[in-house]
């Protein structure tokens, strides 16, 4: 046979190779095609084995044809293959998607606002070194009221009116501050915790709802002084509405507290100029607070000439309805409509 | 209470700015809630001279009359009654001047110009009289065409205050006035009350005192007047009490009023004629004694109460009502007037007990000045005979067994500093208790301070305390912050609350906050109202029952959203519920609930179904997982009243039963009107917590897992997990997962029959598993499985 032939027969060969392997769809029928060519059966296979019929002297250029025959088809069945990935690629590159359809939102779950607000307010305390005290919401008559300075048969009885379980003995607790009194018995001094929780008075209508949250705090230790109580709840108010924040104190009266003091912040809605939001007069009661009374100290067993205290007690309820808008009742804070409280973020 | 700037003015003897005024008071303690000016406001209305009076010529109702307005003479038809002849002085609203709603224009009434109005007290908001137009004749003798407010003297600040129960001195006019004088460093030195002019019998001849309880009643005083004539008022008292918010009715019970307020002492006036036997008697009521009070309301007293009577039966709920019987009538001549002192305590008992408060209640049971009788008696008696005539009775009488003295009270300057954080001057100090109307002796490092009998609330050196602090201004205390012991935190509850609500929060439930008392019914319906916690003075029905379960109230919040069109809710919410366990308080647990409906999360075009009980159950397994480590155990459970009896479990944990999970009783949401298919959980958040493991991180396997697929066909009525449970076990420790993938019905499935499909993961901690062991395990686990349940692979 002559080796000219057998030369231009593996060039016809790779050329049709070339011609095929770009009109193929997928790369096995390109491997397919590939091994058809070069495979065990292959046509350039069956083609080789005539190579050792050939004279030695052409055997070497013959052999050298079939090597870049061969390269040549691998090649060209690596560039289709690759080329076959390039445009599936760009097809998935180039598809539409209408963009303007809404993204899939999982369901997102979120605490309660007057949750929110009372972590926030115990946070601050916390992080002061107080610790936190809780304490049953049914409670009894003498915890609520008695060792707290409430006398029997006095007019200090009707600043909170009262549900009762037996009246007289126990009661939905009127206030977080019986939680003073269980920690100054139970808890060596020094004492200083914060009590924050549920309350319940027998009042209901759009500024009053029968059970609302109040957080409690109580300092008792040697040497403590009106003047430290000024300087917590300035820092507290600080933390809670800014830096910037007003307050005033007022004298006023609670059983347990003496002296006792409102404390008041510029509104934060006028700024002090006077809107409905503080009832013209520029200022929002914020909290109650004061001197323990010696009384309640006695009660518990504490020396009131060697220890001093202060307490305060602070709605939360109200401090959401002026950190969030738009909470025009309180009791909308207890109907749980998902609407009202899908509304609040931190 | 209500309080005149005018008035305390004239007490104090000085005029500060009102604003000023009540600044200063609401930071020493008397919080002003609102500051009101009255009798402003009268452009074009003024003091109208009458110059003729003629019958209108159409109507027999009306008059026209010529009026002088002080700049010219106008014609105005009026139609009050009481429309007075010529040279009486009136209030003329002139043509352009407000009158309430409407402003006064020339028109013609039934026919005749009219150019202005003639006013009564009521148009004017100036008293409560409407029955005629005001006729100022005796009032004033200003000129035609003064303004109305300068005739009268009509401007005036009123305060509303709210006086703390520890101020029973600032319940009165006089009381503020002392405050006042002391807040503004000025002597206070009221005018002493001239005496009313004597006559006839000496008091003695016309009453006697009986006073049989001294507990109830420590000072009974009293004085009569004869020969009074009961009439009205002049303007000027009258206008003073209706700005203080009391209805003015004749010159004798005016008096009383004004009284009241002027000095916080009540009086009750008795007509004397009517005063059985001339005799006065304080008693205790015997059980089941009964009087008709001024309110006509027909009271049954007990052995607690107090009550003044005459010879005959009672006359007055002692400080808190008179009896109708013996009140001031218009036929009134004699009266005598009680002044005493009663024991607040049992003021406030009786009070209560009647559901019965009054002025004079609400002062005696904060317990006012027991030894200002002298003075008021006799101011009030000038006042009635001033204004009714009438002479006061000679002669004290004054019960009065065992005087109030003045309580004596040791203040250390000293102890000042340390409560208060700052000093003050000692000399302020004494300047301070001083205004207070006490007496200060003793050294500069204690005080020994005579207190007046006006402040029964000062006992204790704290009160003193309180009174320099508020005076001097909490304003001026330095903020110090307090060196802080450090502690060992133990807040366990709290933070356990805090806990769940950020794994709940996690797995997409809103947070609810709900009233923990529910309606007795509903807890009854849902078969939790044992060893309830009843209260006793509700509100309504709907919150008299404490809750037993958080459920009742997520309930109550699907029902709202519901009603509102609200279709999809999933909320949890973590409380207590309350339980009686026979003692004196009851149990409360900490509890987590969780509540769903409606829909699942969807995308367009998409539709996953309503949630079912399976979306609970996944929810509070993976609750109980993220907040114990533990795996729950679900049990069959069927004796639940609010649970689907067949789609409810109990879940188990470490052993102990937490709680259930199911579908809301159909019934339960019919209750509420609300349709099927609602779902939730309630566990025991405390008891899980104290079950709750270490988290324990496995090492990482590094061989490569093999999986293997098994199906199974099985009764119906056959459970998934025995099955599951048993392949587990029989897989063995290389099968590091078994798990349900698939439970098909339909095409190339008999009826009645079901394939549970598991894919099982094998996987070494030590090499490579080869298929070989693997399928050799494999198979033989399979054929455990179904000798052991009887059935066949599919």
């Amino acid at each position: 046979m002559d080796p000219q032939e057998i030369i231009n027969d593996l060039q016809k060969l790779a050329d049709r190779f070339d011609d095929s392997v770009n009109a193929l769809a997928t790369e096995q029928q390109i491997r397919d095609l590939q091994a058809s060519f070069l495979g065990k059966k292959g046509e350039v296979t069956m083609l080789q084995k005539l190579l050792g019929k050939l004279p030695g002297e052409s055997r070497r250029e013959v052999g050298q044809a079939f090597n870049q025959a061969k390269q040549r088809i691998t090649s060209a069945a690596g560039d289709a293959i690759d080329g076959l990935v390039n445009r599936e690629a760009r097809e998935y590159l180039d598809r539409h998607t209408d963009l303007t359809l809404p993204g899939r939102a999982p369901s997102m779950g979120r605490m309660h606002p007057i949750t929110t607000v009372m972590y926030d307010i115990v946070d601050v305390f916390v992080s002061m070194g107080f610790d936190v005290a809780l304490g049953p919401e049914i409670e009894t008559d003498l915890y609520n009221f008695g060792k707290l300075n409430f006398p029997d048969d006095h007019p200090a009885r009707d600043m909170q009116d009262t549900l009762f379980i037996k009246e007289g003995k126990t009661l939905l607790r009127t206030h977080t501050s019986p939680v003073q009194i269980r920690t100054m018995l139970e808890k060596p001094l020094p004492i200083q915790i914060v009590a924050p929780g549920a309350v319940y008075r027998r009042d209901d209508d759009p500024t009053h709802s029968p059970m609302f949250f109040q957080v409690e705090g109580l300092l008792v230790d040697e040497g403590v002084s009106f003047a430290h109580l000024k300087g917590v709840l300035q820092a507290f108010l600080a933390r809670i509405f800014g830096r910037d924040v007003r307050s005033r104190f007022r004298p006023s009266f609670f059983p347990f507290t003496e002296p006792s003091a409102e404390v008041d912040i510029e509104c934060i809605s006028c700024k002090g100029a006077g809107c409905n939001l503080c009832s013209g007069t520029g200022w929002l009661e914020i909290l109650g607070s004061g001197m323990v009374d010696p009384t309640v100290l006695e009660g518990v067993g504490i020396d009131p000439e060697r220890y001093t205290g202060f307490a305060f007690g602070l709605g939360v309820d109200r401090i959401a309805m002026l950190r969030y808008e738009g909470i025009s009742s309180i009791r909308l804070l207890y109907e749980n409509d998902p609407r009202f409280l899908e509304a609040f973020r931190r | 209470m209500l309080v005149s700037y005018r008035w305390i003015c004239e007490i104090a003897g000085f005029s500060p700015k009102p604003e000023e005024l009540g600044d200063k008071l609401t930071f020493s303690g008397l919080e002003v809630d609102e500051l009101q000016t009255v009798g402003v406001g009268f452009d074009n209305i003024v003091v109208g001279v009458i110059k003729s009076r003629e019958p209108h010529p159409t109507s027999g109702k009306l008059h026209c009359v010529t009026v002088d307005s002080g700049s010219g003479v106008v014609s105005v038809v009026c139609g009050a009654p009481n429309c007075p002849g010529p040279g009486s002085r009136v209030v003329l609203a002139r043509v352009g001047a407000s009158v309430g709603e409407i402003t006064i224009e020339s028109r013609e009434i039934a026919g005749v110009p009219s150019e202005g109005m003639l006013c009564s007290e009521m148009e004017l908001d100036i008293g409560p009289d409407q029955e005629g137009i005001m006729i100022l004749d005796g009032e004033t003798e200003a000129a035609a065409g003064t303004p109305i407010d300068d005739a009268l003297g009509l401007q005036d600040w009123i305060y509303s205050i709210g006086i703390t129960p520890n101020r029973p001195d600032a319940l009165s006019h006089r009381g503020i006035a002392r405050e006042m004088a002391l807040l503004y460093g000025k002597p206070f030195d009221p005018s002493v009350p001239e005496a009313a002019p004597e006559g006839g019998d000496p008091v003695g001849k016309h009453i006697k005192v009986d006073l049989i309880d001294q507990e109830g009643c420590p000072r009974y005083a009293a004085a009569v007047i004869t020969g009074a004539k009961v009439g009205k008022s002049p303007f000027s008292l009258r206008y003073r009490l209706h700005n203080l918010g009391v209805r003015p009715i004749s010159n004798l019970v005016d008096v009383t009023n004004l009284i009241l307020l002027e000095y916080g002492q009540p009086l009750h006036a008795f007509d004397l004629d009517r005063v059985a036997d001339a005799t006065i008697v304080v008693r205790r009521a015997s059980d089941g004694e009964r009087m008709k009070t001024l309110d006509e309301v027909e009271r049954t007293f007990t052995g607690d109460d107090l009550l003044i009577c005459d010879g005959e039966r009672p006359v007055a709920v002692a400080g808190v009502m008179g009896g109708i019987d013996t009140g001031i009538t218009q036929e009134t001549k004699n009266l005598l007037l009680e002044c005493a002192y009663f024991n607040p305590s049992m003021i406030r008992r009786t009070s209560k007990r009647l559901k019965l408060a009054s002025e004079s209640s609400y002062r005696f049971e904060r317990g006012i000045d027991p030894n200002m009788a002298d003075d008021v008696l006799r101011s009030t008696t000038h006042l009635i005979c001033d204004l009714a005539g009438g002479t006061r009775a000679p002669g004290p009488m004054d019960c009065y067994p065992v005087p109030i003295e003045r309580k004596r009270v040791a203040l250390r300057p000293g102890r000042y500093e340390s409560v208060m954080g700052y000093p003050v001057e000692v000399q302020e100090m004494r300047r301070i208790l001083k205004g207070l109307g006490a007496v200060v002796t003793g050294t500069d490092h204690e005080f020994s301070v005579l207190v007046p009998t006006n402040r029964p609330d000062i006992e204790r050196e704290i009160d003193l305390i309180e009174e320099i602090a508020r005076v001097v201004g909490l304003d001026k205390i330095p903020s110090l912050l307090p060196r802080i012991q450090s502690c060992i935190p133990d807040r366990e509850e709290y933070e356990v609350g805090m806990r769940v609500r950020q794994i709940m929060v996690s797995l997409g439930l809103e947070e609810s906050i709900s009233y923990s008392f529910v309606p007795e019914e509903m807890l009854v319906g849902m078969g939790l109202s044992d060893r309830v916690i009843k209260i006793a003075n509700p509100l309504n029905s709907k919150r008299e029952t404490m809750r037993t379960t958080l459920l009742a109230g997520l309930i109550e919040n699907l029902k709202r959203a519901t009603t509102r069109y609200v279709g999809l809710v999933r909320q949890f919410e973590v409380g207590r519920t309350f339980h009686d366990e026979g003692g004196e308080l009851p149990l409360e647990v900490l509890r987590v609930a969780a509540i769903m409906n409606g829909s699942r999360d969807s995308w367009i075009g998409e539709d996953h179904g309503p949630v079912d009980f399976f979306d609970a159950k996944g929810i509070a397994g993976a609750f109980i997982r993220e907040f114990t480590g533990m795996d729950p155990v679900f049990e069959p459970v069927t004796d639940l009243d609010y649970m689907h009896p067949n789609r409810a479990l109990r879940v188990v944990v470490g052993g102990d039963d937490v709680g259930v999970v199911g579908e809301v009783h159909p019934k339960i949401l019919a209750d509420q009107k609300l349709g099927r298919g609602a779902v939730g959980f309630e566990v025991d958040a405390m008891k899980l917590w104290g079950m709750r493991k270490i988290s324990v991180a496995s090492p990482l396997h590094e061989f490569p897992p093999m999986v293997r697929d098994v199906a199974f066909l099985v009764e119906e009525a056959r459970d998934a997990a025995p099955i599951e449970d048993a392949l587990r076990d029989a897989c063995g420790p290389l099968a590091i997962s078994v798990s349900l993938f698939d439970v098909y019905r339909g095409k190339g499935i008999e009826d009645g029959k079901k394939s549970l499909a598991f894919s099982v993961v094998y996987r070494s901690r030590e090499k490579t598993l080869t298929d070989e062991e693997v399928d050799t395990i494999h198979r033989t686990a399979i054929d455990s499985i179904t000798t052991e349940f009887g059935v066949r692979t599919r």
